[in-house]
């Protein structure tokens, strides 16, 4: 057998975070050979719900992965769920699949399909359901549009006894997520924090995905930082943003666990930005070790 | 008079060999403790290097001393669920779990993996307590119609990045095709072996449990020890580095009987079913402290001062004793150096107003008193997601067969 080598020089080889990330794909046609193609095999897949499509498509690819051994994270969103009996049926098909952790979100609807309003509710309703899958929940830097900040932490500190962890909504401020989570910590919320970011994509794409998710104000330090851009291509890196949290990585008082990459689907550009970032590779070896570990018999 | 810091450990008929006693002892053991009232191999001469072999390749370990508590007969499900604070109707036959066991006042008197092997057939794999005891005592004139003895069973574990590649070469490909917390059945050269996919490490691994371990044990750990040569396997003890990192607790240590599982932070959302049907020892116990919330918690925290060492290398030999504004607070109940992380971590039970992210204490570790620094536990991977990996991938098959897996489907 013989293990190869991670590619060096590789630019942030220390960097933990960019050790176990997990990489946000949107159920669409193809996406499952793109996953195969390019991202690393031992990755976590997340599985995002739009409001348009409802659940149907997340837990199709997200058990169709899961049956194959892939370690995936489906989108549960409250609003696109019409009862307790569906919720049981979904509960039920990714357990069976094998999928043993998901990520609950309010859902990106005015008005819910059915009965849950709310991330909360949903969660409640699952615990009477009895399940044993670990549960993720999301956290908003910056503005929700649907949503007002107070309200929000309110909702985490009531969603943080059913859950294992934060994962933050995509910014490109280092500052405003470096406050934000002062903030959590100041009020009682201790759950470790998976920071999203937006992996290397057309900045067209992220005005247009940004608008609607909320984080126009920090798009706003795209344009501002000239560096940022490269308008050679009209694309976006997250290494500048990636230097900026660092401090906030090594200091254990903020408690962030990890990166959580979305992707849009580029995942050929994303999996390349993250080798060279000094994500591992196949048969990565945990710098620090006795090197001979790679070698071939 | 003076202190003889490092005592040898008599070796002597009274306490049990593990059935693989022999076998592990030929790689060079150089320090047991007692487990379960039998001797336990904890490293072999350098645990940092066996760290380093754990996150890198694969390794073996002699975890003989897992005793299997094994409940039968016709109300074995119904027995055992009362025994444990999950809910088992949620455990299929094939699964595992890793459960307390509480007393009526919710402490915790064990944190085994459960084992379903059938209908009403289990396995409770020990920590260190006598759960034997407490079973048959429960069950003496309870009604209950169950039988609860020690098996005759032995697990290795093989853990780390390359174990699924090891197992594939003893198994072949089905076993890759066992599910994150599932078993199957197989046989080793004509012996019986249970395998499941757990582990004391949070990276990606397995136990092989040898039936009729008395008469298998050595010949199965040849067999282990042969197909891994070409993968680079390595014997090495539990790795506390590895685990202290990863959030996983010891009984003894971190977890006693006067702790209850929400104090060790494992009880809000999946280790208690306070909502299950049937009784089980502890609920109301546990009903009261979940309503008032725990007083004290174990904390995560980071460490200054100098290096500590490996937890299993008698560089702790009790625990720390910790302070605020003066006063004493709690205690460290585990702690280590990381070598990855380049800091000191540990668990430490203190009062809920002192476990906010960011509150600094100071430790005192018997040879400085340190700052420390309250911090999320687990250190690394919280969720989990490198033992769940998938093996496919690692073993080099690609992926799976498209066969039904054993366990989740």
């Amino acid at each position: 057998m013989t293990a190869s080598r991670p590619r060096d020089p590789l630019k942030r080889k220390d960097f933990q975070p960019l050790r176990e990330p997990r990489f946000e794909v949107i159920p669409l046609p193809g996406i499952e050979d793109e996953i195969d193609r390019y991202l690393p095999a031992d990755s976590t897949v997340t599985v995002t719900a739009s409001p348009r499509r409802g659940l149907a498509p997340t837990v199709e690819l997200a058990t169709r992965l899961a049956t194959r051994g892939i370690h995936t994270v489906p989108h549960l969103a409250a609003r696109y769920i019409s009862d307790q009996a569906e919720l049981r049926g979904i509960v039920h098909d990714l357990d069976a699949a094998g999928v043993r952790e998901v990520f609950v979100v309010g859902g990106d609807l005015r008005e819910p399909v059915g009965e849950f309003r709310s991330a909360l509710q949903l969660l409640r309703a699952m615990q009477s359901i009895g399940h044993e899958l670990t549960v993720g929940i999301a956290g908003y830097p910056e503005t929700h549009p649907l949503i007002s900040d107070d309200a929000i932490v309110r909702a985490l500190r009531d969603k943080q006894d059913y859950a294992s962890y934060i994962v933050s909504q995509m910014s490109f401020d280092a500052r405003v997520v470096r406050e934000w989570v002062d903030q959590l910590r100041h009020r009682g919320i201790n759950l470790p924090v998976r920071i999203g970011i937006a992996g290397p994509v057309g900045t067209a794409r992220l005005l247009r995905v940004g608008a609607r998710v909320g984080v126009g104000d920090s798009l706003r330090v795209l344009r501002k930082h000239r560096g940022m851009i490269q308008h050679v291509s009209g694309s976006w890196t997250p290494g500048r943003l990636l230097d900026d949290l660092a401090p906030a990585f090594a200091d254990p008082s903020y408690g962030l666990v990890g990166l959580h990459i979305y992707t849009f689907n580029a995942l050929a550009q994303t999996a390349q930005w993250w080798y060279e970032e000094g994500g591992r590779r196949p048969g990565h070896v945990v710098e620090g070790g006795p090197a001979d570990l790679t070698s071939e018999e | 008079m003076s202190v003889n810091t490092n005592p040898q450990m008599l070796l002597y008929p009274r306490i049990r060999k593990s059935p693989f006693f022999y076998a592990s002892r030929r790689h060079g053991v150089a320090m047991y403790s007692v487990y379960n009232h039998t001797y336990h191999p904890r490293h072999y001469g350098d645990p940092v290097t066996e760290y380093w072999a754990l996150l890198n390749g694969v390794t073996l370990w002699d975890v003989g001393v897992e005793r299997q508590v094994e409940i039968t007969g016709p109300d074995a499900f119904d027995f055992t669920n009362l025994l444990v604070t999950r809910d088992l109707s949620k455990c299929k036959v094939g699964q595992c779990k890793y459960v307390f066991l509480t007393d009526e006042s919710g402490g915790i008197l064990n944190d085994p993996v459960l084992l379903r092997l059938g209908e009403n057939h289990f396995w409770l794999s020990l920590a260190d307590s006598d759960i034997v005891l407490w079973a048959r005592g429960v069950a003496y004139r309870s009604g209950y119609d169950v039988q609860i003895h020690e098996a005759d069973v032995a697990p290795v574990q093989v853990q780390g990045p390359r174990s699924a590649e090891v197992m594939r070469e003893l198994f072949g490909d089905a076993v890759l095709d066992i599910g994150y917390y599932y078993l199957h059945e197989f046989t080793l050269d004509g012996i019986d072996v249970i395998v499941s996919r757990t582990g004391y490490t949070a990276e990606v691994g397995y136990e092989i449990y040898v039936r009729d371990a008395s008469l298998n044990a050595e010949r199965a750990w040849d067999l282990i020890w042969q197909a891994g040569q070409p993968h680079g396997l390595q014997v090495i003890g539990p790795c506390h580095i590895r685990r202290i990192e990863g959030g996983i607790l010891a009984h003894g240590a971190d977890i006693t009987f006067d702790t209850n599982p929400f104090e060790v932070g494992m009880g809000y959302d999946w280790m208690v079913s306070l909502d299950k049907e049937g009784d089980f020892i502890g609920k109301e116990a546990l009903t009261r402290i979940r309503a008032e919330g725990p007083t004290r918690k174990l904390a995560g925290v980071e460490i200054g001062g100098a290096p500590l060492g490996s937890f299993n290398d008698g560089s702790m030999i009790d625990v720390f004793s910790v302070r605020h504004d003066g006063r004493q607070v709690g205690e460290v109940t585990s702690a280590c150096y990381s070598p990855r992380l380049e800091k000191n971590i540990g668990y430490a039970m203190l009062p809920v107003e002192l476990t906010e992210l960011g509150v600094h204490v100071q430790v005192d570790t018997g040879s400085e008193v340190a700052d420390a620094v309250v911090v999320p536990k687990p250190f690394i991977d919280p969720t989990k997601d490198r033992p769940k990996q998938n093996v496919y991938a690692l073993a080099g098959t690609g992926t799976s067969t498209g066969a039904p897996p054993h366990g989740p489907m």
